[in-house]
């Protein structure tokens, strides 16, 4: 699944492990979901959709 | 003045202490085994299948079923959803290993081509494969 997860942090000047501690998961876990290797469950997808301000769907996108 | 923003999420911290707590009890068993070992030398080694002294195995199966299990309980609670999924799959992987090689292992050694089928081994193979899964998954 492609997201914006990388252009939305670095936009906030956050490092993967600031991000990661805004989630409450590891910094594997956000590097894993930027680079598409892991995709989020509906509850992290929402927290990182209420931490950005942004619909889930300008997010992530499921299109290839 | 601010509070300074923690390097790494809490759940994160409590996983790792967990962690760390139950490596330090297998290390603590494994020395226990070694010295229990060293001090009977009509005892067993770590791996070993010979007659062990009753007191040795009691504490060894009850730090085994007492201690490990709600450590590992207590850290798949607080791992985040993709280590969880990290370590699922290195279950995964290394059930159907063992779905495989232990049929293999006993047929072969009823055939007399290798030796007798030792648990032990079995466990530690199928460990080493969930752990290998499980930490390429999760770093790489």
């Amino acid at each position: 699944m492609n997201n914006r997860l990388k252009v939305l942090r670095a936009e906030r000047d956050w490092s993967q492990a600031t991000l990661a501690v805004h989630l409450d998961v590891s910094r594997q876990a956000v590097n894993a979901i930027e680079t598409g290797k892991h995709d989020p469950s509906l509850p992290l997808a929402f927290r990182i959709a209420r931490l950005f301000d942004l619909s889930i769907e300008e997010i992530f996108n499921d299109e290839a | 003045m601010t509070k300074p923003e923690p390097k790494i999420a809490p759940s994160v911290q409590k996983s790792k202490r967990v962690l760390i707590l139950a490596l330090l009890v297998g290390v603590a068993l494994g020395i226990y085994f070694s010295v229990a070992s060293f001090a009977d030398p009509d005892s067993f080694e770590l791996f070993d299948n010979s007659d062990i002294n009753p007191v040795v195995a009691a504490i060894g199966i009850a730090v085994w079923l007492l201690i490990v299990p709600p450590l590992t309980w207590i850290w798949w609670r607080t791992v985040d959803e993709h280590e969880k999924d990290a370590y699922r799959e290195g279950a995964m992987v290394s059930a159907h290993f063992y779905l495989f090689l232990v049929p293999t292992w006993w047929l072969a050694s009823r055939a007399g081509w290798v030796p007798a089928q030792d648990p032990m081994i079995v466990l530690l193979i199928v460990s080493i494969i969930w752990s290998c899964v499980w930490l390429y998954r999760k770093y790489l």
